[in-house]
């Protein structure tokens, strides 16, 4: 059975980044890797070669979800899920969301506490099949 | 996550923390610029708008992850504003978001308030009584008796409190978006209503109703009905008119202070070292302070170390058992106040029972859930605690008693003299006290001891502290605190004090207080029981010369 280890998360705000940087390490024991933005995210992924990616929605340049259509335009994430951590999580725009191909939202502000166990669920909820 | 791993991640998450509370300072500066170009550059404000949502937003998403929640909820509340007031009307209600942005733009300010209370709190006392006097308590009264809600609305401000009168439930519901209540007070019987507010309260379970928010009925009418009503909601007080102030505002000073208390420590004893790891995390998550037992064989000195309010403990462990243990800790007296309670797999009743009887307060089964397991340790802290303040505390008041008092003020002034920082005594005593007793009775005269009891906790920082020296006579000792500061709030709290209105048998009447103060740098080198002295000469002085007032010790 595959395991979770490696994250990426993209994230324009430094506070959220460092807090979120160390949840997932110290708490989860995860290798995080952090990009400030979309376009960085997109020339690293591949390489880095992550087993579930985050997204923050709201970022300067690239957005979170025009991010995530130039992803899912690499063929080698087709079986990488994709998350969005946002604040909005309305029902109608968590389906916005999934119909632009993420997993799941998980919701800002987010308990640093529990972020791990929250990206792990995610993440074995969608295994490849 | 091992030990060290837990303290280290604690240590980076407040340094964190602390990071962005600077960061929010500098955010709320460029907000209110933002708000105050909205009417100066009216062609800009689409894009001002603009800008300030994404503020908000990403405000929202931030403030919870650090715990200040009041934040995220405030600013979803104006991104959300903004949204609304673009979808709905883009061009007519402009000029609306505008205004309300203007005016309520506090609200925020007001949650940062709470951040830097918190963070101030924890990082200097210093400033607490100016920090108090912002974090003002709201109370809601809903009392259509407008006479009756005068009158408390003069005696509770005199305390501190900030009162919002109502007539209805409808009107004190329309209110809360404007500003939160942290109490809130209903008369039950609502003439203007036609009807019983605690019924009214069940069936329809207004806005203003949460969990968190304190509950307290008044009433002239005690029935069965009535206080079955007032539970079923939750209220933690029942009081029946003629109201007894005092003893109202003493149990208001109570839940607000239990409210305000710091979450308190734990020790865990347990042979799985893992779950043990697990079970501090948990409740560190709540703020509570959490060690684990390293040596079983060194238990009363890490108790006597450590000084916990509880000690969760397993029952079986391979070198001595949780009854054992226990037994240990009972053979000494000082640790009898000390709250000890079994976590165990255990499903055995009889064993249970035995276990309980070997000293133990109670029982929780094993597995526990988390929010379970937080709320069976914060109640039972706070039973501790309150045997222990019932213990070495003045029944009456609460506050120190004389010998302890004294000690404390020797300890003060030579920790002033180390930091060579100032220390000021104050000896406070209530004027013809004696009459009160002769004319009003005990009683009467305990209500008064206490509501000035009352004040002293409340306007004094918690590091300030407070004892009752004599029968109508208190000695506060103020560290690092100069002679005009301390005049300053000790004047305050005699202006206070002689504002409170105390009833006996409907007649009503007031009373003074005549206080002294003497600062250790007034003086060169005097030892406490000296500077005691001082400070009752100035109160001598102030009595002399008419009473009613502060006097301070000259050299």
């Amino acid at each position: 059975m595959p395991s979770l280890e490696k994250i990426l998360y993209v994230e324009d705000e430094p506070d959220i980044q460092a807090v979120a940087k160390l949840a997932l390490e110290t708490v989860g024991g995860y290798t995080v890797h952090i990009c400030a933005s979309g376009e960085d995210a997109l020339n690293i992924v591949e390489e880095f070669n992550p087993d579930i990616i985050l997204l923050d929605v709201m970022m300067p340049g690239m957005d979170g979800p025009s991010t995530l259509k130039a992803m899912r335009e690499k063929s080698s994430l087709n079986n990488t899920p994709i998350a969005f951590m946002t604040a909005k999580v309305q029902a109608s725009e968590i389906e916005n969301f999934k119909s632009l191909g993420a997993v799941d939202i998980i919701p800002k502000p987010f308990d640093p506490m529990t972020l791990s166990e929250q990206v792990k669920a995610l993440w074995e909820n969608n295994l490849p099949k | 996550m091992p030990d060290n791993i837990v303290l280290d991640f604690n240590q980076q998450l407040a340094g964190l923390k602390n990071d962005y509370i600077s960061n929010l300072k500098d955010e709320f500066k460029q907000i209110e610029k933002l708000i105050h170009l909205l009417s100066v550059e009216k062609n800009k404000n689409a894009k001002i708008l603009d800008d300030l949502q994404h503020r908000f937003h990403k405000m929202a998403g931030s403030g919870g992850t650090f715990g200040f929640d009041q934040l995220t909820k405030q600013a979803r509340r104006f991104e959300n504003d903004i949204i609304q007031s673009k979808e709905s009307l883009p061009h007519a209600s402009e000029p609306n978001i505008v205004t309300y942005l203007k005016d309520n733009i506090h609200l925020l300010i007001n949650s940062l308030e709470e951040v830097h209370a918190t963070v101030s709190a924890s990082a200097s006392e210093q400033n607490k009584t100016e920090i108090k006097l912002k974090n003002e308590k709201h109370i809601y009264l809903i009392e259509d008796d407008l006479h009756l809600a005068e009158h408390l609305k003069i005696q509770l401000e005199s305390f501190g409190y900030h009162l919002h009168l109502f007539n209805s439930i409808d009107s004190a519901d329309k209110h809360v978006d404007k500003q939160k209540p942290d109490m809130l007070i209903f008369d039950i019987i609502l003439d203007s209503d036609k009807k019983n507010s605690t019924k009214i309260l069940l069936q329809n379970r207004p806005n203003l109703l949460n969990d968190n928010c304190p509950l307290l009925f008044i009433t002239q009418n005690d029935s069965f009905d009535n206080r079955i009503r007032a539970a079923k909601l939750g209220a933690l007080g029942f009081y029946l008119k003629p109201l007894n102030i005092p003893m109202l505002v003493n149990r208001i000073t109570d839940i607000f202070e239990q409210k305000t208390a710091t979450p308190g420590k734990v020790l865990i004893v347990d042979d799985d070292k893992q779950l043990a790891l697990n079970y501090q995390l948990v409740l560190q998550g709540v703020g509570i302070e959490v060690e684990i037992l390293k040596n079983s064989r060194e238990i009363y000195n890490e108790v006597m170390e450590f000084k916990p309010d509880l000690l969760l403990m397993d029952l079986h462990m391979p070198d001595y058992s949780g009854p054992e243990l226990a037994g240990i800790l009972r053979q000494y007296d000082n640790l009898s106040s000390l709250s000890i309670v079994y976590l165990s797999s255990e499903q055995n009743l009889e064993i249970q029972q035995h276990a309980i009887n070997k000293g133990a307060d109670d029982f929780l089964s094993k597995p526990i859930h988390n929010t379970q397991l937080i709320s069976a340790v914060k109640y039972r802290i706070n039973r501790s605690r309150i045997i222990k303040e019932k213990i070495s505390r003045d029944s009456l008041t609460g506050l120190m008693k004389h010998a302890n008092i004294k000690e404390a003020a020797k300890m003060e002034l030579m920790r002033s003299k180390r930091n060579k920082k100032p220390v000021t005594l104050v000896m406070l005593d209530i004027d013809h006290f004696k009459q009160v007793n002769d004319t009003y009775g005990h009683a009467t005269g305990d209500v008064v001891i206490n509501s000035l009891a009352i004040l002293l906790r409340q306007r004094l920082r918690q590091t300030d502290i407070i004892g009752r020296y004599g029968g109508e006579e208190f000695l506060v000792i103020l560290p690092d605190c100069n002679n005009k500061f301390a005049i300053n709030i000790i004047d305050d709290i005699r202006r206070n004090f002689n504002e409170v209105n105390f009833n006996y048998q409907g007649k009503k009447f007031n009373c003074s207080l005549s206080a002294g103060t003497a600062t250790s740098t007034t003086f060169s080198d005097l030892q406490s029981d000296e500077l005691l002295i001082k400070s009752d000469q100035a109160m001598y002085k102030a009595k002399e010369s008419g009473r009613n007032r502060v006097v301070a010790a000259q050299e």
